[in-house]
């Protein structure tokens, strides 16, 4: 797992810091071009905590939507991506809570599982259960933090902005889970560990 | 103990997996995976967990995010709409306080207000009978009917948020609202609306009146509902 390197970020901080600047001044057409620039990376965080289509689409409306009334807010202590991933996470997990409390679905808030081919689906359906089943088992920050290293594909970096915590703790509590997820589904070889 | 030796490895072998290891420390963690098959099996083992967990979501294509960005675009457009209708009736309400600023027609102002601004608006100022019967319609349904014989206020730019052509049209319907409360008639409604709260005096009746805070509050809570139902 290769993560391409941040070489334009600091250009793409700069231009957010632009459109945001025009937006406030009036400029509906700013927003219009975060939304452009955003869109993808809101629908696909959106579509792995809910894991389906519809929903993934009514998380990525409410998202922009509450962007647009809380711009004026936004004080940039964090990058407009993040922020923006904050509110995904935030409008996907309540959804899930509620999916979970109203309907009684069994979704796997942290589990892949969107898979358009029936028979693929019944194919992982087992693995898909042991991999729910090892996420649950880790202590919350670190399932979180897997959530969105392995998942979300989000640097520690913004790992940290997005839980508000370092970006040595992002990295330890990720490194936990990947060797607590080890002795899980490797067993026989962590017992080597001693 | 080598095991011993080789935990110290893993938090790099794991960064190693992801790329990001430190140019500086690859070729050590090169040189131990070489030669340690334990270090080797955590490196695989950990390549397929985090491997078993990516997931790629299935692109739903370019039409799609167009469409997201024109729907999340026209309700931000009408959320605008709707903050501007929010403040007219602040303004409009707020204003019920004020004694000398009470105008006999302010209902029908803000009917009318609300009726353009939420997308009824008539571009080239014709007001139609549809028009004044639905303004006429709603002044009914939120304005107690005393609120009608009120004073009049100047009612102009400088008051409200209006941009020049909502509030061109606003005035329109306002206008013609009083001609036909004032004995034009045609259209019932409108003219019930308005003249049957003081019909001797007509609509500009200078009968000043003031809105306890518990009608103020119904009137204020029913402005917004009426609102509400109508934006997005």
């Amino acid at each position: 797992m290769t993560r391409s390197p941040a070489i334009n970020k600091d250009e793409t901080t700069r231009d957010d810091a632009r459109l945001i600047r025009a937006f406030l001044d009036g400029d509906e057409i700013a927003f219009e071009k975060i939304v452009r620039r955003y869109r993808q990376m809101v629908y696909f965080a959106a579509i792995k905590m809910v894991n389906n289509h519809d929903d993934a689409d009514d998380v990525a409306q409410k998202t922009f939507i509450s962007a647009y009334k809380n711009l004026k807010g936004f004080q940039g202590k964090s990058s407009l991506k993040t922020w923006l991933f904050r509110i995904t996470m935030n409008y996907s997990k309540n959804l899930v809570r509620d999916r979970r409390r109203h309907v009684g679905q069994e979704v796997e808030e942290n589990t892949a599982t969107y898979q358009p081919d029936i028979q693929q689906r019944l194919e992982k359906a087992e693995q898909r259960q042991s991999i729910a089943l090892a996420l649950k088992s880790l202590p919350p920050r670190q399932r979180e933090v897997f959530h969105l290293r392995a998942q979300q594909d989000l640097s520690y970096a913004e790992i940290s902005e997005v839980i508000g915590c370092s970006v040595s703790a992002a990295k330890v509590n990720y490194h936990y889970a990947v060797k607590a997820l080890r002795e899980i589904f490797a067993p026989e070889s962590a017992v080597m560990k001693g | 103990m080598i095991v011993m030796e080789c935990e110290k490895f893993h938090d790099q072998i794991i960064e190693y997996s992801e790329g990001e290891l430190d140019e500086s420390a690859r070729p050590t963690v090169e040189e131990h995976l070489k030669k340690c098959p334990q270090c080797a099996r955590f490196l695989s083992d950990i390549g397929q967990i985090q491997e078993s967990f990516t997931f790629e979501a299935p692109n739903p294509g370019q039409a799609y995010f167009d469409s997201l960005t024109n729907r999340v675009m026209t309700q931000v457009r009408a959320s605008k709409e709707d903050t501007r209708i929010r403040r007219a009736i602040r303004w409009l309400t707020a204003s019920l306080w004020r004694p000398t600023a009470v105008l006999a027609p302010v209902a029908v102002a803000v009917a009318a207000a609300l009726y353009i601004l939420a997308g009824n608006v008539v571009p080239d100022g014709f007001i139609g009978e549809d028009d004044i019967n639905a303004i006429a319609s709603l002044a009914e349904q939120y304005s107690p009917e005393r609120m009608l014989g009120f004073a009049p206020i100047s009612l102009n730019e400088e008051n409200t948020n209006f941009t020049d052509e909502q509030f061109d049209s606003m005035a329109s319907v306002l206008y013609a609202s009083r001609d036909d409360a004032e004995g034009v008639a045609e259209v019932p409604d409108a003219y019930n609306a308005v003249s049957n709260i003081d019909p001797g005096a007509g609509v500009y009746s200078s009968s000043y009146s003031e809105l306890s805070e518990v009608e103020f509050d119904k009137l204020h809570e029913h402005l917004v509902k009426t609102m509400d139902s109508w934006v997005i």
